[in-house]
């Protein structure tokens, strides 16, 4: 199954919800939202635990703890993959759910907990919890250091 | 002119303990709340020693563990002192948190107790330092900490 994202509003982030993490992104920076059933786990290039088509071409699949370290294998909960814009290409992430439209009081991350690189931009309080800010940029070069290591 | 015992003076700092025989102090103004076992949210890709929020009054509050900062274990998470400082005299007001081992112990300290920094302790995280019961007890220097 696949829906493809278009014309998403700026305004509206997705809520990636990655065990007991839930991360917040714009909806411009994702390229679809496919069933983790979908993705092909056969040939994976590690520490990628998969492939899934899109456009005709395919992309690296990552699963992520909810400190967003690699997984190397798929906890059952993981239902959804989610296509990030890479710049060049696209890269998939797992995630337990997505559902958009969440707002609340954004918060700068504290100084104290500020590393370089760190894919998390800022806070965001809300009456479910505290939501993680992101982008699908920052997302994707967190996966690409992890890749790398 | 009458001189006043120490023991006599008001307490004028809170003693406080990271677990681990880790003492430092900070004045009885700058502690503002203590709350036992309060929720606490992780927060992926950040230091050990601050890696959860605690929401306060419409804050988001870095949690602070001075133990792991310092290089020892973590402490188990208990009390939560929140503490209010100024990066310098008369600026803006911010708040963080510090995980505590045990409740802050009210103490009086004089000019008199003045004392050399221990070598382990980072330099840029002490105000300042004073013996206490034979103990050199740095003053936390907030505003470093936290940034």
């Amino acid at each position: 199954m696949s829906v493809v994202l278009s014309r998403p509003k700026p305004s509206a982030p997705a809520i990636l919800k990655i065990s007991g993490l839930r991360l917040s992104l714009p909806q411009t920076g994702m390229r679809a939202l496919e069933a983790a059933d979908d993705v092909d786990v056969s040939g994976a290039a590690t520490p990628a635990i998969g492939w899934i088509v899109h456009g005709q071409q395919r992309w690296p699949v990552y699963c992520l703890s909810q400190d967003l370290a690699l997984l190397h294998e798929m906890p059952s909960e993981r239902r959804a993959c989610v296509l990030l814009d890479a710049g060049e290409g696209c890269v998939g992430v797992l995630c337990d759910d997505v559902s958009m439209g969440h707002e609340g009081q954004r918060h700068e991350l504290p100084p104290a907990m500020r590393l370089p690189d760190t894919p998390i931009l800022g806070l965001m309080e809300t009456e479910e919890g505290i939501v993680c800010l992101t982008s699908a940029e920052r997302l994707a070069a967190h996966l690409a250091r992890l890749a790398g290591a | 002119m009458a001189i006043r015992k120490l023991g006599a003076l008001p307490p004028n700092a809170w003693l406080l303990d990271f677990g681990t025989s880790l003492r430092a102090a900070v004045g009885t103004r700058v502690l503002l709340q203590i709350l036992d076992a309060p929720k606490l949210h992780e927060v992926p890709c950040t230091p050990a020693w601050c890696h959860s929020v605690l929401s306060w009054q419409g804050r988001l509050l870095p949690v602070m563990d001075m133990a792991v900062c310092l290089g020892e274990a973590p402490q188990e998470r208990r009390l939560v002192a929140i503490a209010g400082y100024q990066d310098r005299p008369g600026g803006t007001l911010h708040f963080g948190a510090l995980l505590l081992a045990a409740p802050p112990q009210a103490i009086a300290v004089g000019d008199a107790q003045s004392c050399a920094l221990p070598e382990t302790f980072p330099a840029e995280f002490a105000i300042s330092c004073f013996d206490h019961e034979g103990a050199a007890i740095p003053v936390l220097h907030l505003a470093r900490i936290f940034s």
